[in-house]
């Protein structure tokens, strides 16, 4: 009987995300403020484990960590958005492990906080006097809710790519150096 | 050796990789993060021995170590990797001495851990993310670290990072090297 109850309850819970919602993002805190992702992009969320660091990397890479086998980039994302770094981390912190390029990412956050479901009336554009003038533009747009700002990040801009050294690109020719 | 017996070497180097799928790597530990270099490279592991400072040398040579005779550029590989410098020295410190790009340099690393043998296949590139443009080209690869293990699980959370000495110094620095060693030789025979 109660069972029963939960389900139709459940179901319309589900008319009404598919009614609704444009799209389900996870939002975390870096600092005072409150940033979210596309739930699509995120793969996992997890505990900070040991981070390898590797040298020589531009500096907000903080290393890349050993995911059940698979090498993955770790981001420091206080250090990508030029607020002061955390130093040491706390236990509310996490890795976020998103998709990027179709690669996996892991960006250190603050804390993980809600999954939440975005309207249309709730999301904005962001606003043209407040975007960089350089391109990195690491925010999307901007969602209200309850009277706070949750900035969606599109994540694809969240590094500019590097040509790395591929060997066929230097078709036997070799430039002499300087 | 000119620069085009370096080539071939590395050629012939290469070649026996892709045909033996096997690579043999020195491993050592800096900073709690374990690296590994081809055995190919390593001439020798010594304990730590007193390196004579060179005044005015370049910033990332420690200084040189006289080795059966041979004067020996030494290079902090703590302070090149932009990692803290060591608070101690421990009994574990060693001198790792390898030959390439035509020199012979001693590398200065908190612990040698072991030789790994492994297949290149389990080498994967480095994360494109952790990529720079020039200052990490020396990084052949990332593997899994089979050093640290987790007593418990048996399974490592650590990742080897596996240089590639033939792209280690800029040309730059392979000529500072040299300078350092002969200039040092020179003074020693005086």
């Amino acid at each position: 009987m109660e069972a029963e109850i939960t389900t139709k309850v459940n179901r319309a819970d589900e008319q009404f995300v598919s009614a609704r919602t444009v799209r389900q993002v996870i939002c975390f805190g870096l600092g005072e403020e409150t940033f979210a992702v596309d739930i699509y992009q995120v793969q996992e969320i997890i505990h900070i484990p040991h981070i390898t660091r590797i040298p020589g990397t531009r500096q907000f890479v903080e290393g890349a960590i050993n995911l059940r086998g698979k090498i993955v980039p770790v981001m420091d994302l206080r250090k990508r958005f030029g607020l002061t770094p955390t130093g040491e981390h706390t236990r509310k912190n996490r890795i976020m492990v998103l998709t990027v390029h179709s690669n996996p990412v892991g960006l250190i956050v603050d804390f993980v906080n809600q999954v939440l479901q975005l309207t249309t009336e709730m999301l904005t554009p962001v606003p043209e006097m407040t975007l960089p003038v350089a391109d990195e533009n690491f925010i999307e747009s901007v969602a209200s809710v309850n009277d706070e700002l949750i900035m969606i990040l599109d994540v694809n801009n969240i590094y500019t790519r590097v040509q790395s050294e591929a060997p066929h690109n230097n078709t036997g020719v070799t430039r002499p150096h300087g | 050796m000119s620069g085009d017996s370096i080539i071939s070497s590395t050629r012939s180097d290469l070649q026996r990789t892709q045909e033996t799928g096997q690579l043999q790597l020195v491993c050592f530990r800096l900073d709690e993060e374990d690296f590994g270099v081809d055995i190919h490279h390593v001439q020798e592991i010594n304990r730590r021995v007193k390196v004579t400072k060179i005044p005015q040398s370049a910033a990332f040579v420690e200084g040189v170590i006289n080795l059966r005779g041979k004067i020996v550029p030494v290079i902090d590989l703590r302070r090149r990797f932009g990692f803290p410098p060591a608070t101690e020295q421990t009994k574990e410190s060693r001198i790792v001495v390898v030959e390439t790009q035509d020199v012979t340099v001693g590398m200065v690393v908190d612990e040698v851990t072991e030789v790994l043998r492994l297949s290149s296949e389990s080498i994967k590139p480095t994360p494109e993310i952790a990529l720079s443009e020039v200052e990490n080209q020396y990084i052949k690869g990332v593997t899994n670290s089979p050093v640290q293990k987790d007593d418990v699980t048996g399974k490592s959370e650590h990742l080897l990072i596996v240089l590639d000495m033939d792209r280690i110094f800029t040309q730059q620095e392979t000529r500072a090297l040299r300078r350092v060693a002969d200039e040092a030789g020179a003074a020693a025979q005086d």
